[in-house]
């Protein structure tokens, strides 16, 4: 059963140099309890697709222009502030990339989370208090009744992140967007976190967009993937089917740069040529300037979503 | 808490001692002495030697310095050499004239200055934003005995609805507590807007609102708590500022505070006051300095002392 729709969802940011086409129409949904990795460059869009899922972008200068986002049947577009409000934190919760800078340096991490119960009043919690402790439990925070009176920088960077997911989840929502939630921790946490994380998954039966650069992660602990390029989605399949038989040309560079213990660095495949800038993307298919395999339409369309069966959804030019 | 306060209270004694010998060698080099200015220019050689011996003056500096501060730590701030009266209680007189003014003026710099920084903070980037920070820009630039100037010729002169000096009664405290209050006002806004603005900023104001949490609570609730911390602490710095900049105000007003005090005794080389009052201000600076990093550590808890 579908979650999440997003269709053809448009986003353009007014900066210095003119109108950037942040989101050039991106099309992916994610089912009730899935994982789904949302992978790409930095300045892909990764980031400001989950912040618009929550419509957390900056307006101005961003706006999103067309598009649609269907949550549990209804468009978020369309909803007030007030209704956004009462979703975000408790339908769909966002957790950041940086732990030492997205929790609020002068309440308590118990404060936080008992702020987030007490908006959303969560069913099956007996007390606010009773909501802060099990939170902090279900992310393995060992001594959770009085490290709910520390502040977080009584906590190291990996508790950090899990008291975020601790306040995050408190209110049971069905959909997590984790926004590099591993990036900034050292690898030994990180496996850690992303465990914390699959374990409330299947406990609170939620779906989970895991927005990532490290395919590892991605392969560990996915069921789909989106590859994002320069603002458009350019492959979804599931995770098995990517990796194995990857169709678009930048998914398979993306795959081949991926270093290896057991072959020689030098082997180590390249994509030539750098990130289009979103002032002035290249006409067609964003990603023709770098393709090896670019044919002449891909210089004047842009490419449509091509449905290759069993969920396999590519777009480009190649198999149109 | 307390022992940390403990061991400022200490370390801020050999700063106050050296700020004292520091103002008392400053007014040992300056031109001018006391005895001149008590028995005129053409006073016998004899005449001023009796005097200065009278006065202690004929000894070595360093030796003056010590006696005047054998006699401090006694309790005895001294006598004015100029109207012969015990300096504490010149002083005495004086100092609830000069903290009517000075809190006045700092109450009501705080009052409008805080709102009117967070308002724009809100607001940035508007025309509300960018006039509102014009106006404050003007008022921090220009000096505050421009603004007693100002507020005389209009206020005063012109329309003839306030005193232009004096210290009868609560109207008289109006024009001078606005001219020492308008440039803080212009700091604090500008400050509490630029602070505002960089919490805003934060990554933890983007959790708020992922949390659920309405605007207006994170702007209470979440960022304002964060931006005053910078602000109380310069506010705190800014008091004993504040009662040294009375010099000016209460001789444009003739306000009978220390201020005005502090002017007569340095134009007229009255030692014994200006040791004094010196000594008071660098006390209070030091005192409102460990009071604003008190004040820090309660609203942040990354610099609370355990």
């Amino acid at each position: 059963m579908t979650l999440l729709e997003i269709k053809n969802l448009h986003l353009q940011f007014q900066s210095d140099e003119g109108l950037a086409l942040v989101l050039d129409g991106i099309n992916f949904d994610i089912k009730k309890g899935e994982t789904l990795g949302l992978v790409g460059e930095s300045g892909c869009g990764k980031s400001v697709t989950g912040l618009s899922v929550l419509r957390l972008i900056p307006t101005p200068p961003g706006e999103i222009t067309e598009g649609e986002i269907i949550f549990e049947g209804e468009n978020l577009l369309e909803k007030s502030a007030k209704e956004m409000q009462n979703i975000r934190g408790g339908r769909i919760a966002m957790i950041f990339q940086d732990p030492m800078v997205s929790l609020n340096p002068v309440y308590t991490i118990g404060d936080q989370i008992a702020e987030a119960i007490d908006l959303h009043q969560p069913k099956g919690i007996t007390s606010t208090w009773d909501g802060v402790v099990e939170a902090l439990d279900s992310v393995q925070i060992a001594d959770p009744e009085s490290r709910a009176h520390n502040y977080p920088h009584q906590f190291s960077g990996g508790m950090r992140q899990r008291g975020m997911i601790a306040m995050m989840l408190s209110c049971r929502p069905s959909l997590l967007i984790a926004d590099e939630p591993t990036t900034a921790l050292d690898v030994t946490v990180q496996a850690q976190v992303l465990q914390v994380i699959a374990d409330l998954q299947k406990e609170l039966g939620m779906a989970v967009i895991l927005i990532t650069h490290n395919l590892g992660v991605v392969a560990e602990s996915c069921d789909r993937v989106a590859v994002m390029y320069a603002g458009t989605i350019a492959e979804i399949a599931d995770v098995e089917k990517l990796f194995e038989n990857p169709k678009h040309p930048y998914t398979r560079g993306l795959l081949g740069a991926i270093p290896r213990a057991d072959r020689d660095m030098n082997d180590l495949a390249i994509i030539e040529g750098s990130v289009p800038n979103h002032v002035n993307p290249p006409k067609g298919c964003r990603f023709h300037p770098r393709c090896k395999e670019a044919m002449d339409i891909c210089r004047i369309e842009k490419p449509t979503d091509v449905d290759l069966g069993e969920d396999h959804i590519v777009a480009c030019h190649l198999y149109g | 808490m307390l022992r940390y306060i403990t061991k400022r209270l200490i370390f801020s004694i050999p700063i106050v001692l050296g700020v004292t010998l520091i103002a008392f060698l400053i007014l040992y080099l300056t031109p001018g002495d006391p005895v001149t200015n008590l028995l005129g220019s053409r006073a016998t050689p004899e005449a001023r030697a009796e005097l200065s011996e009278k006065l202690g003056l004929d000894q070595p500096v360093l030796v003056q310095y010590g006696r005047w501060l054998g006699n401090v730590l006694h309790g005895d701030l001294g006598t004015s050499i100029l109207t012969k009266q015990p300096v504490s209680e010149a002083i005495g007189s004086r100092l609830s004239y000069t903290l009517k003014l000075t809190l006045t003026a700092f109450l009501s710099s705080v009052l409008i200055g805080i709102p009117v920084g967070i308002f724009a903070a809100a607001k940035q980037n508007t025309a509300a934003d960018h006039i509102s920070m014009g106006i404050a820009m003007f008022f921090y630039s220009m000096p505050d005995f421009w603004f007693g100037l100002m507020l005389i010729l209009v206020f005063s002169l012109t329309l003839q609805w306030l005193p232009v000096s004096g210290a009868y009664g609560p109207k008289y405290l109006i024009l001078p507590a606005l001219a020492l209050g308008l440039p803080k006002i212009g700091s604090i806004a500008r400050l509490m807007r630029a602070e505002t603005l960089e919490v805003m900023r934060e990554e933890y104001s983007l959790t708020a609102r992922a949390k659920g949490i309405s605007e207006w609570l994170i702007m209470f609730k979440h960022v304002l708590r964060n931006a005053a911390i910078p602000v109380m602490v310069m506010l705190f710095l800014a008091l004993p500022w504040l009662i040294s900049g009375a010099v000016v105000i209460e001789t444009i007003f003739a306000w009978p505070g220390m201020g005005q005090l502090m002017y007569q005794a340095i134009l007229r080389k009255d030692f014994p006051v200006i040791q004094a009052l010196l000594l008071i201000i660098a006390i209070l600076t030091v005192l409102f300095n460990l009071l604003g990093d008190v004040v820090a550590g309660l609203l942040d808890p990354r610099i609370r002392v355990k």
